[in-house]
């Protein structure tokens, strides 16, 4: 028996000894604060050089730097929206071509999912720069309302591409994974009151080398643009005199506008790519002298063009492969990498400004003043002035107008299409099928499902 | 006084007084050598030689040295050997034999070797051991009280420890159990007293005490399969004492079949194992691994939580897991990637226990939910130096093969198609016309059987194994050596190959109180089968297809004006990846007291993969403007380091044996990973290096895991009738949030064994065995990644690292959720074991139920919220449920004769018991309370519509009839989408016949499995498009096409080219993205498959010693021979994938020598 007590008392001694040290130290379980590449968020906004680090993210994120833009603001719009409108067709099968996309169409699903991805990323900044004390107070400021420029540039595609949509303003996913979409007009006031807000803060002075971070004017640029699109013509009038009125901008030679520096730039990214400058390039620019490009202008666009428009000897390429010609898309020329990036991807440019006036002059009927600013723009590609006369006549030059200096960019054409109410009747005279629904595209399936309470737009 | 003696120096350490204070010293010493071990040498293996000197020395002090000398057991009786003559003797190297046959020269003694064992005993025609010390010892001084000592065998004479010894006739009787040297001590016995002597995996035996001083017993190992070694947690248990489920594969099972990747050879073979398949017929593809049903939420999520069983070797658990090395390209064909277990040799491998329910792996705790894969390595036995060689040559052939349209076949469809969708090509716009190269450029009296010209090759595999074992006296050692190459179908060099090489070493120190394991398993594994040709690509070229190559025997890029896919350069781009693995265990342990046992097991993983794929100028159109060459080199290390201290504890109390465990782990899982790509190269011969690219990016990732557990288990064993085991752990993982890190985890099983009871055998005598068996217990989960409890930015990495304006942009990594912690599973399992007629009919029976709550998941978010997923525990309770018959029959056994039967199914059902909020949740549309996480959703199949020839479906209401197109289909659950059914199998198993006559044996193994799965359908219309579109077909679908008004039996709607504009084409084109998520695109996959077909002859002993060798066999193993099955086309293995590599069958014919 004496043994036996001694044999327990070894056995409970080391049975405590193992699970005293195992259970007790928390050590043996600790991993190092972060991964090697990685930051956590909670210290990121402690530190100023960090801040600029996550803002940078960004602008990368906007326009993939070095990589083939599947993105909302990475040039995907001028593809695909372009396909979905009348100026460009797509050698292969696709759903923007026929405007037959549905909700489980991964392209549509894209502008969607990264627009939102920009703006958490946008929201994550916004957060955490209100209350971080690693910069100043002005500096705090100015980058606020810097973040918002960027998030209402993201809302202004979002709800031209989808409707209303759900307007989403923190980084809480338990809040965001159930909220509801918003009215087109709320959003609209969303968008209005963040560039509000950014122009009460913004300087005039660039915070960055060249145009590449929003100042003041870009504010004021993208604000016009909204109030064109909401209707408040003369709030828009008023702010395109704020831009053209500081003498910072002018349109330039059309075959310099998208150059990096270009003078009519009013918002530019610089291009880095590693084999790339802009996806434009890279996906309009052909190849091989053996392949046919891939999108071509289509016939629709080229026979709206004036002859001698400078912009048609400029902007389209004439690619050769068997004896047929086969009309591209040449706005940004550089399909490859140079070590100094020749062209930059321009976000906003000043010719905008002038047909946005143009059209705000026009619609409170100041009619001559409309048609200055219309052959401001005509005058760089090297036409004679218009001779349209009265306010309908006035307005259709300006579409044309549009239509002829912003082809597959930005997917602007579809969308004046659109908020003009010609988009039935243009796009159902050159393709068979057209629905009147295909004008909003597609609420992603995933989001539906993911979201019981967003809705899907009418005909999916 | 001791008279009596087994190797006196075992004698010495348990009569010092055991001291707590000198065994706590010993344990750590022992944790700290388990530390130190790695860099720790095997001692060479002990000499059975002896050099000796000696001049008159007595017997007795010859034979200690002779035992110092060679660790050698020998038997003797003191009081003879005192009688005996001294010796004078003088050699060097000489054998035990000859130095023992010098001593007793003279004496009236001989010896007797039993292999680790030598009995001296007196000279004399008694072939009983024990008679020999039937000596003419007297008793002790009141005539009647002896002090016993013994010690306990097996057949060939090797100690066995902790055997159980009972004395006295009722079960009331007093335990003793033997030391780590067989030993045993037994007081006040009297003459006439019984021993029943009992070890696992032993017939029992009865010895009557005749007043010997001392009584030698051997154990005959049982040749009943209930009393055979079943490998469980931290040690050794066997079928007729388990109360957990336990399912194991031999040697012997995993040598009939001729695969590599060892996962495979359990399929059919586990009850409750479903073994899938990733690659199909790829050599070296992923092998996903369940047991009993999938106990997650989202199995199809992209970044599902990880949820595969815990693989252990020896052990030690393998640094890679089931997770797939990190892959550069979208390779590897089918989208999975290389099997981190490919490495493993299956020749090398001893056992395999597959651990399923609570009572055997909730000892693993948090790792152990997904059950539990002991993997156990092959040992040397000492004896004679074996050398065995094994060798295997054989073809490989896809078991199905797919006969594609001919070119007048293909054109008269495509002409069709374009005729019913209005094309005309003549005055078609070029980028229409571009899309029917096929008919417009190519020479259409052309064709190729692009499916021989890919696929349709028998190439060799070969499988060479050499291994050396042997030892002496107490130490053992193994080495082996394996290559293997597995062959692959496409046209070059796309083999895996393999080298391994095993070792392993055993020590037993003298006294026997001191065991040490060692094993490594070392291999290296290349494979160039990821390409990134797709089979589908290849077989649905048009068959008018031109040439790949140009007269001049280089690449052609185009034809006619049309450019042309050119598969043949992706196979000019060359893709290999390679994977080093090594597993090293050390197992020491030491007999602190008789019963009670301290071991350290410690190992050391690591997988080392490298990659490397290139893009050379040479397999690009010469024609581009922009030909970049390029090359990708990456690699990643993952090594696990685990320690694990415990202490054993073996005794009795009442009438029942006691067995204690309890222990600790640390485990500490590392990684890191790395890529580099170069482009624009000056030369393509220069690929290889990174140096030479104009333009370099990288990118490098690590993570960790680090895990600790303190667990325990008491087993307690009443009258060989009433079992009771409980396990308890409690663990704590780095991958949860500061406060969500501890876990406990534990499980209750009992038995009751009611053959036993009294008067049970007189009642039903055809039962020869009976236990009823339960257990409830509680496991958990942890397969999240680390760090994913924080909100982290993380570096830009795609694909190039950039700035922005000179600053490093950092992008939002995941989302913030601290709270989530372990999944948790409570599990039921009940289990009948029969044996009949002697045991020669075995039957198992379980039933189990699994509850797993508090679902950790990668809970699937709308992009609103930035991401796509984010880390959580779910409130969902899901079950799985099922039962698992096994039976095993030993139908003729005799001299010449013997037949085998085996004989499995199981049924899992998988159902989602609650979850509260499944509405607003975001698996709203996935799951449905009360169905399987399986069950399909989809579009109800209307038929074709006999005017317009397109498919059709029911809207939600069931009833109203639409194509897709402009009647837009609602496709979401609660819209038109519709309950399936669920794609669980409803049963699987296997059934294996094993004939043997003489030296001939036959082995058959069926595999048979029936589920809702994937048929042809969906093959067809989710490649190209469909019939009609630029992409060949299956001839099976000539005269099933829809063929214009009132056809009704059509299979396929009209043919469409995708191009066309009607409002017809449309919908034609359009229906294919919906058929694939129809009930039209799923039926029923039930088949029975010929898996494994071995037959061997082994060459009678005559020959073969004529030969000079000790064993001689020849083989012939075939693997998937042949099919039945209801499943139409394709392999029922791999539905849905038509176009896949198809499971290969695999012949192999070899020999295997021993000398």
């Amino acid at each position: 028996m004496k043994l036996q007590f001694k044999k327990i008392k070894i056995i409970v001694l080391v049975l405590v000894c193992i699970v005293v040290t195992i259970t007790s130290c928390k050590k043996l379980i600790e991993i190092p604060p972060n991964p090697p590449s990685q930051l956590p968020s909670t210290t990121i906004f402690k530190d100023s050089a960090d801040i600029m680090g996550a803002i940078a993210g960004i602008y990368t994120n906007f326009k993939v730097i070095g990589g083939m833009g599947q993105n909302l603001l990475g040039g995907m719009l001028s593809q695909y929206i372009g396909c979905a409108s009348d100026e460009l067709s797509y050698s292969f099968a696709s759903s923007f071509q026929t405007n037959t996309y549905i909700s489980t169409d991964g392209t549509a699903g894209q502008f969607w999912s990264t627009g939102y991805q920009n703006i958490y990323d946008i929201n994550a900044c916004l957060t955490g720069i209100a209350t971080t004390n690693a910069v100043t107070d002005s500096t705090k400021q100015a980058l606020l309302g810097e973040l918002k420029v960027l998030r209402a540039m993201n809302y202004f595609y979002l709800v031209n591409l989808y409707g209303g949509v759900p307007v989403v303003t923190t980084i809480d996913y338990k809040v965001n994974n159930i909220i509801a979409r918003s009215s087109v007009d709320s959003v609209y006031n969303f968008i209005i009151k963040d560039l509000k807000d950014a122009r009460s803060v913004l300087k005039a002075k660039y915070p960055s080398a060249g145009r590449a971070r929003p100042n003041l004017y870009t504010a004021d640029a993208l604000l016009a643009r909204t109030y064109l699109y909401h209707g408040q013509y003369a709030d828009a009038e008023a702010m395109v005199n704020e831009v053209t009125n500081s003498g910072l901008y002018s349109l330039v030679d059309v075959n310099n506008v998208f150059l990096q520096g270009s003078n009519e730039a009013i918002w530019q990214i610089p291009a880095v790519g590693t084999s790339n400058q802009t996806t434009e390039a890279t996906n309009f620019v052909p190849s091989s002298i053996y392949s046919v490009p891939n999108w071509q202008a289509t016939n629709y666009l080229l026979d709206s063009m004036e002859t001698n428009d400078l912009r048609k000897a400029s902007w389209v390429g004439v690619w050769t492969v068997n004896k047929v010609n086969y009309n591209y898309v040449n706005k940004y020329k550089q399909r490859l990498y140079t070590a100094t990036p020749v062209e930059g991807y321009v976000m906003l440019r000043d010719a905008e400004q002038y047909l946005i006036r143009a059209e705000a002059r026009a619609m409170q009927n100041n009619l001559s003043q409309a048609l200055d600013d219309i052959n401001i723009v005509r005058k760089r590609a090297g036409l004679p002035n218009s001779r349209a006369v009265n306010q309908n006549d006035i307005l259709n030059a300006i579409m044309h107008e549009r239509q002829i200096e912003f082809f597959c960019e930005w997917g602007h054409r579809w969308f004046d299409l659109k908020r003009t109410g010609r988009v039935d009747a243009v796009i159902s005279k050159i393709k068979t099928g057209w629905v009147p629904t295909a004008a909003l595209l597609p609420v992603p399936n995933s989001e539906i499902q993911n979201d019981p309470f967003l809705t899907q737009n009418p005909g999916y | 006084m001791q008279l009596f003696a087994i190797n006196l120096l075992a004698t010495h350490a348990c009569r010092r007084p055991a001291s707590s204070h000198s065994h706590k010293v010993r344990l750590i010493i022992f944790i700290l050598l388990a530390i130190g071990s790695f860099i720790f040498q095997p001692a060479n293996a002990q000499a059975q030689t002896v050099s000796l000197n000696v001049k008159n020395a007595t017997l007795q002090v010859v034979i200690k040295e002779v035992i110092r000398q060679t660790g050698v057991s020998i038997i003797y009786n003191e009081a003879l050997i005192s009688k005996q003559p001294n010796v004078t003797l003088r050699v060097k190297n000489a054998t035990i034999q000859d130095v023992l046959r010098e001593c007793l020269k003279g004496s009236s003694l001989s010896y007797e070797m039993a292999n680790n064992a030598v009995v001296i005993k007196k000279k004399s025609t008694e072939k009983n051991i024990e008679s020999s010390f039937s000596s003419n010892e007297k008793l002790n001084a009141d005539g009647s009280k002896i002090m016993l000592r013994g010690g306990v065998s097996d057949s060939l004479g090797n100690p066995l420890e902790q055997a159980s010894i009972r004395v006295g006739n009722s079960q009331n009787g007093r335990r003793y159990v033997t030391k780590a040297n067989g030993q045993y001590e037994i007081d006040n016995i009297q003459v006439g007293d019984t021993l029943f002597v009992s070890y696992i995996g032993y017939v029992d035996k009865t010895v009557v005490y005749t007043g010997n001083n001392y009584l030698y017993i051997r154990l005959s190992a049982s040749q009943n399969s209930l009393d055979e070694t079943v490998v469980q947690a931290y040690g050794k248990t066997s079928r007729r004492f388990t109360v957990g489920d336990i399912a194991t594969i031999t040697a012997d099972d995993i040598s009939k079949q001729p695969v590599s990747n060892v996962a495979l050879a359990l399929q059919g073979r586990i009850p409750g194992l479903m073994v899938t398949p990733r690659g199909g017929g790829i050599p070296g593809a992923t092998v996903q691994l369940q047991v009993r049903g999938q106990n997650g939420l989202a199995p199809t999520a992209s970044t599902t939580i990880y949820d595969q069983p815990l693989i252990l070797v020896d052990g030690i658990p393998t640094a890679m897991q089931n997770k797939t090395p990190t892959q550069l390209l979208n390779s590897f064909v089918s989208g999975t990637g290389l099997s981190p277990i490919n490495g493993l040799n299956p020749s090398d491998i001893a056992s395999i226990s597959v651990l399923k329910d609570a009572d055997a792996t909730s000892i693993y705790g948090s790792q152990g939910a997904n059950g539990v894969i002991i993997i156990t390595t092959k040992r040397g036995k000492a004896g004679k130096t074996q050398l065995n060689i094994n060798v295997n040559m054989g073809p490989n052939s896809p078991t199905t093969n797919l006969q594609m349209l001919n070119t007048q076949q293909y054109l008269q469809l495509r002409n069709q198609a374009v005729q019913l969708d209005g094309i005309n090509l003549a005055t078609a716009s070029s980028g229409v016309r571009s899309q029917f190269t096929d008919l417009l450029n190519f020479d259409t009296t052309k064709y190729t059987d692009f499916v021989k010209e890919f696929f349709n090759r028998n190439p060799m595999n070969t499988d060479v194994h050499v291994g050396l074992s042997g030892g002496s006296g107490l130490d053992s050692y193994i080495l082996s050596g394996g290559y293997t190459r597995s062959a692959y179908n496409l046209p070059g060099n796309f083999a895996d190959n393999r080298l391994s090489f095993h070792s392993g070493a055993h020590h037993t120190s003298m006294n026997r109180k001191f065991n040490l394991d060692f094993g490594t398993d070392f291999s290296y594994d290349k494979n160039n089968a990821s390409i990134s040709v797709t089979p589908a690509q290849a077989m649905a070229l048009p068959p008018d297809y031109p040439d790949f190559f140009t007269s001049t025997g280089a690449l052609a890029w185009n034809y006619n004006g049309a450019p042309i896919n050119q598969l043949f350069a992706a196979m000019k781009q060359p893709y290999n990846i390679q994977q080093f693995s090594l597993a090293t265990s050390i197992k020491l342990d030491y007999e602190l007291i008789t019963g009670l046992k301290a071991t350290v097991l410690a190992g050391y993983n690591r997988a080392d993969n490298r990659e490397y794929s290139a893009a050379p100028k040479s397999s690009m159109d010469p024609s581009g403007l922009y030909n970049v060459s390029s090359a990708n080199f990456s690699s990643s290390l993952t090594q696990t380091i685990n320690i694990e201290p415990q202490l054993n504890y073996r005794t009795y109390i009442g009438n029942g044996s006691l067995t204690a465990l309890v222990g600790g782990t640390y485990k500490k899982n590392f990684s890191t990973s790395n890529r580099q790509t170069g482009t624009d190269y000056p030369d393509d011969a220069l690929l290889n290096t990174i140096q030479a690219a104009k333009t370099v990016t990288f990118t490098d990732n690590s993570s960790i895991y680090k895990y600790v557990g303190a667990f325990a288990r008491l087993n307690y064993i009443y009258e060989n009738r009433y079992i009771a085991n409980l396990t308890a752990r409690r663990d704590g993982s780095s991958n949860f949030g500061p406060s969500h890190q501890f876990g406990n985890f534990g499980s209750v099983g009992l038995g009751w064994i009611f053959s036993e009871e009294n008067g049970f055998k007189k009642i039903l005598p055809f039962i020869s065995f009976g236990k009823l068996s339960a257990n409830y217990g509680t496991n958990g989960t942890d397969g999240v990644g680390a760090y994913m409890y924080q909100a982290f930015y993380k570096l830009y990495n795609s694909p190039a690292q950039p700035t922005f304006q000179g600053t490093v942009p950092f992008i939002p990594n995941n989302l913030y959720n601290p709270d989530y912690t372990w999944a948790s599973k409570h599990s039921l399992n009940i289990h009948m074991d029969l044996g009949f007629l002697k045991d020669r009919i075995l039957l198992g029976t379980s039933w189990y139920q699994n509850r797993t709550g508090n679902q950790l998941t990668s809970y699937p978010l709308p992009s609103l919220t930035g991401f796509t997923s984010v880390v959580q525990n779910m409130n969902a309770n899901l079950q799985n449920s099922g039962i698992e018959f096994t039976l095993t029959t030993r139908n003729v056994k005799n001299k010449d004769f013997g037949w085998t039967t085996t004989f499995n199914i199981s049924a899992n059902r998988n159902k989602l018991l609650s979850f509260p909020g499944l509405a607003t949740s975001s698996y709203a549309s996935s799951y449905k309370v009360g169905q399987s996480t399986t069950a399909m959703y989809g579009f109800k199949f209307a038929g074709i519509n006999d005017t317009t020839g397109v498919f059709q479906f029911y809207k939600g209401d069931g009833k109203t009839k639409v194509s897709s197109g402009l009647s837009y289909i609602r496709d979401y659950l609660g819209g038109d989408m519709v309950y399936l059914g669920n794609t669980e199998p409803s049963y699987f198993g296997g059934l294996g016949n094993d004939f043997s006559y003489k030296g001939f044996s036959l082995s058959l193994f069926f595999q048979f499995s029936s589920s809702l799965a994937k048929n042809y359908i969906s093959s067809i219309y989710s490649n190209g498009g469909g019939p009609g579109y630029a992409s060949n077909y299956p001839d099976f679908i000539l005269g099933k096409i829809w063929s214009g008004l009132g056809d009704q039996d059509a299979v396929f709607q009209r043919p469409t080219t995708g191009n066309g504009t009607t409002v017809n084409a449309q919908n034609a084109s359009r229906t294919t993205s919906y058929i694939g998520q129809s009930t039209y695109s799923y039926s029923t996959d039930r088949y029975i498959r010929l898996k494994t077909l071995s037959i061997s002859y082994q060459f009678p002993t005559k020959i073969v010693k004529a030969l000079g060798m000790s064993n001689f066999s020849v083989y012939l193993n075939a693997q998937n021979v042949f099919t039945i099955t209801n499943y139409k086309f394709g392999d029922p293995e791999m539905p849905g994938q038509l176009y896949g590599i198809p499971t290969q069958r695999i012949l192999a014919g070899g020999l295997n020598i021993t000398f």
